[in-house]
């Protein structure tokens, strides 16, 4: 039983691998940390001569899950779903490992450097961001609360032109 | 939000600390208990995540969301009316069956296990300033003879704590030793061996920092101060906790302590990992080396303990646990400890767990029949 | 509500049982009345694994420091291992009956030897 619990979930982390996937990594306040997944982005990245550009590349705000419903939902809610239901990069352009472009969170566009590897048929893309750019307030829960700072990690899948 | 924050205070946990919570992202206790080293009642934020995370919905019509089983969390599903005081009862009772289908030596009883009371008091941004009070009833362990006289009414912790910044805090009074990992099941050999078992509390300062991405416990202690002065263990520990790669935390622990019979010096190192969606890996591996008055118990140590938690699905957990116990490193004799469990939170306030254990001793020029038990766990809270 | 809290906390009772609580009749001081060079080590052997549950209230043998106690109570014949009673109620002897200790934790193989030895070669 031990194995098949153990190939299960070491099946559903392979099968992570190969998906395209946003992750973001929020640091908690005292201690620990969260991160809110997504699998499902929208948009088509393209490389053409050695650059990756993507005219918008969007997810829904309330795909993302963080492992614990309730907390789903305060996410989701802190993020103003329901008024802004995606983040959206667009007019990303990225050469040599690096690249900009332009991140739009809770109805504020704001540019973002990127730093980026490639992997096979996709690229791990990360930023750093702060919250607090994007007008969304500290966001604090029973004494616990989380960092300014997120890390954005996105896995997306290419198409050569 | 706010009215969430209203309404769960009387807190609603248990005494045991849960370390493989690391798998649902949390690497400090202190995230969920007043207890920056865990155990012991869990605050506000603490309830919730038991209420909305580890226990099952399955009692629950789909009419009841999230939002309400947090504020069911509270203490007797009473609204509450101020911030400064949490009260819990907690119960734990199991059965246990030793040497299960022998005809000669099959033994089951039913241990009542825990039945205890806490008071919290708590002042200040954040509960800045905590006292905690935990006192009830624990059996005498079976080692104990029948008829000795010792109270089975005591009190596990009893401090105050003060956190000077987020990152900083002191705590006085009685309480667990700081020192490896605080696994639930205190007759593991990694608690036994230290002597950080459940009724191993001292009397200490303790000090807990936290970094970016480490964390230190610092304690001194003076021993169990009901004891008599020579049997009183006094000394200091320290534990240091990093994280690395992604959320996974990996440490290491030192113990010193003597009374007028007896010094013991531990070390461990262990890990814990976060395997996500609650689901965890816990390892640790020690030695304790130990002084006698008369020379008759001068020995060495060793132990080591991997524990994997699988939660394929909320409420229920898959647990598989392996001990290695060596007494004396000079001698070639070693015991193992294997066996697996699971753990089901039926709803926020109900836990059944279920526990089979094989211990067997290996030793070079003989053999010993293996030892079975197993353990059926009813865990209720208010 | 703030004092009485506090005084309860003082008052507070704490246990008075823990992995300590026999540590003065395990390993503290002790005088042996014997001669028997195989004696003392036995004496600890046993005071280590046997006396932290057959201690020193209950089992008159777990203050037994001469061979003599031993042979007079019945529970060692001295030079027949195989037939004394504290022998025959160790596990390591493999016999069905035998399940001392309990709980899967054998003497080691040093151990059981030493008492097997100290029985056979008793003075």
């Amino acid at each position: 039983m031990k194995t098949l619990m153990m190939m299960i979930i070491l099946f559903n982390s392979l099968s992570a691998l190969a998906e395209d996937k946003i992750t973001l990594y929020v640091t908690m306040t005292p201690a620990g940390s969260f991160q809110p997944i997504s699998k499902k982005p929208k948009g088509n990245l393209i490389k053409e001569n050695g650059s990756f550009i993507a005219d918008k590349i969007s997810v829904s705000i309330e795909s993302f899950k963080t492992g614990i419903d309730l907390r789903d939902e305060h996410f989701w809610k802190h993020l103003s779903a329901s008024k802004y239901p995606k983040a959206i990069l667009s007019q990303l352009k990225a050469q040599d490992g690096k690249g900009t472009a332009n991140l739009e969170v809770n109805g504020i566009k704001k540019p973002v450097s990127i730093a980026y590897v490639e992997k096979g048929s996709e690229i791990l893309a990360k930023f750093k961001i702060n919250a607090s750019d994007f007008s969304l307030p500290k966001a604090e829960y029973l004494g616990v609360g989380v960092d300014n700072i997120v890390v954005v990690e996105a896995s997306l899948s290419f198409k050569a032109r | 939000m706010k009215i969430i924050f209203l309404l769960l205070t009387f807190i609603s946990f248990h005494a045991h600390s849960y370390s493989n919570f690391i798998g649902h992202g949390y690497t400090s206790c202190l995230n969920c208990h007043y207890n920056p080293f865990g155990g012991g009642p869990l605050n506000d934020y603490g309830r919730v995540v038991s209420a909305t995370a580890i226990g099952s919905t399955a009692l629950y019509p789909k009419s009841v969301d999230e939002e309400k089983l947090a504020y069911m969390s509270g203490f007797l599903f009473r609204k509450p009316t101020q911030n400064w005081l949490r009260t819990q009862i907690n119960y734990r009772g199991f059965r246990v069956v030793r040497n299960p289908g022998s005809s000669q030596n099959e033994e089951a009883k039913w241990i009542n296990m825990q039945l205890d009371g806490r008071i919290i008091l708590k002042f200040g941004e954040n509960d800045k300033f905590v006292s905690v009070l935990n006192y009830g009833y624990a059996p005498l362990p079976r080692e104990v003879p029948k008829g000795t006289k010792s109270s089975e009414w005591r009190s596990r912790e009893h401090y105050i704590g003060y956190r000077f910044t987020p990152k900083f805090g002191l705590y006085a009074g009685l309480m667990d030793k700081v020192f490896g990992i605080k696994v639930i099941e205190h007759i593991a050999f990694s608690r036994v061996s230290p002597q950080a078992t459940q009724n191993d509390q001292v009397h200490a300062l303790t000090a807990h920092v936290l970094g970016e991405k480490w964390e230190l416990g610092v304690q001194g202690f003076a021993g169990n101060l009901s004891q008599s002065s020579d049997l009183r263990m006094k000394g200091a520990s320290m534990m240091l906790e990093k994280t690395v790669y992604d959320i996974h935390r990996v440490g290491a622990s030192v113990m010193k302590s003597e009374n007028d019979y007896l010094k013991l010096l531990s070390y461990s190192t262990h890990a814990r990992l976060n395997l996500k969606e609650g689901s965890s890996i816990l390892g640790e591996i020690g030695q304790t080396n130990k002084k006698t008055g008369n020379g008759s118990d001068d020995t060495t140590a060793r132990f080591a303990l991997l524990q994997t938690y699988l939660r394929p699905w909320r409420g229920t957990y898959f647990l598989s646990n392996i001990e290695y116990f060596n007494r004396d490193i000079n001698q070639d004799d070693y015991t193992v400890r294997w066996g697996p469990g699971i753990q089901y939170f039926l709803s926020q306030r109900l836990e059944l767990r279920g526990d089979l254990y094989n211990t067997r001793s290996f030793s070079p020029n003989s053999s010993t029949r293996d030892s079975w038990m197993y353990l059926l766990q009813t865990h209720i809270w208010f | 509500m703030k004092y009485l809290f506090i005084s309860l906390f003082l008052l507070s009772s704490c246990q008075d049982y823990n992995s300590n609580s026999g540590d003065k009749g395990r390993y503290g001081p002790i005088e042996l009345n014997e001669s028997d060079p195989n004696f003392r080590k036995a004496y600890f052997i046993i005071q280590d694994r046997c006396v932290s549950c057959h201690d020193h209230k209950h089992d008159k043998w777990a203050d037994f420091t001469s061979n003599s106690e031993w042979v007079a109570e019945g529970l060692v014949i001295s030079g027949q291992p195989g037939t004394s009673e504290l022998i025959d109620r160790i596990v390591n002897t493999g016999k069905v009956s035998s399940d001392m200790p309990p709980g899967g934790s054998a003497l080691s193989d040093a151990e059981y030897n030493h008492l097997v030895k100290w029985v056979t070669e008793f003075q």
